[in-house]
């Protein structure tokens, strides 16, 4: 599977984490009405209120943001493949470090949402596997490095 | 494709993403910590408007921002310009009451309340604009 497809599909899991077992009062539910989607997010939490077992919190909580920050680095690397390490490294490193100042800014009360530890050990190993599969896989096809030095 | 196009699509990215996380923020988060956390005062809603009626200036050093428990008789039920959910307790004539404003949340148990019920309802103090405002409400 491409590695693009990889990261849309660990996009869609994190939001379907969000959309079936998160409160409502999140903005996405909102935008959702907003967009006259509900009906589609309610079935969706009927069923996974019926079928799904109810996972346990570091899944709920976690493991969205988790799975976006992979996504992101992925995605990132697909657009800069072959062009410049520096430029993917600015985009990824520019991600991560907004990212962990969005959770530190919840501690000082700065930024709505609830500050758990969790969730940085959560994006910093998303980063790492992020970066291993991107850099494993250009190694893998025994991509020589081109005159940019990138890979 | 170009350098150029490639920066676009990667701010498209992180946009998308920080569009993501702002999506995953609780609206009632603040109804929710108030919730939680244990009330500065309790008393009823027509004391707390006369505080307010007495000595604004007084009543807003004292209340202004804290959690307060206010339980009275409900007066109205209606929805405001911002269309959220609230109540009006105590009073009986044209705004002399405390109006308690509720998230979107909250509706299902506002809907249910009658007029002439008597509740009490915790939220934090905003100040006086006619009524005394108490928003980010639950019902106790």
């Amino acid at each position: 599977m491409k590695k693009g497809s990889v990261a849309i599909f660990a996009m869609l899991i994190g939001g379907m984490i969000y959309l079936i077992w998160r409160p409502e009062s999140l903005l996405m539910f909102a935008w959702a009405e907003a967009l006259g989607l509900l009906h589609m997010v309610d079935a969706l939490r009927e069923f996974g209120n019926e079928y799904l077992p109810n996972p346990p919190a570091w899944f709920l909580n976690s493991l969205p943001h988790a799975l976006w920050m992979f996504c992101g680095i992925v995605l990132l690397e697909t657009v800069w493949r072959k062009e410049s390490i520096r430029w993917f490294l600015f985009w990824t490193i520019g991600l991560i470090t907004v990212s962990l100042f969005s959770e530190l800014g919840q501690i000082s009360g700065l930024l709505p949402g609830t500050y758990d530890f969790g969730d940085i050990a959560g994006m910093l190993v998303a980063s790492i596997a992020g970066y291993a599969v991107t850099i494993g896989a250009n190694i893998n096809q025994g991509e020589e490095n081109n005159e940019n030095g990138y890979y | 494709m170009g350098t150029i196009r490639k920066h676009i699509l990667s701010a498209g990215i992180l946009s998308a993403l920080m569009l993501l996380a702002i999506g995953s923020v609780d609206t009632d988060e603040d109804t929710k910590r108030i919730q939680g956390q244990a009330p500065d005062y309790r008393t009823t809603a027509d004391a707390l408007f006369s505080e307010f009626k007495e000595n604004e200036v007084a009543a807003d050093a004292k209340y202004k921002g804290k959690i307060v428990v206010v339980s009275g008789v409900i007066q109205d039920i209606g929805k405001d310009v911002m269309d959220q959910a609230y109540i009006v307790l105590g009073g009986g004539g044209f705004l002399d009451g405390v109006q308690c404003t509720f998230t979107e949340s909250q509706n299902a148990s506002v809907g249910s309340l009658t007029k002439g019920e008597s509740v009490s309802v915790k939220g934090e103090i905003s100040g006086k604009m006619g009524n005394v405002l108490i928003t980010k409400c639950s019902l106790q």
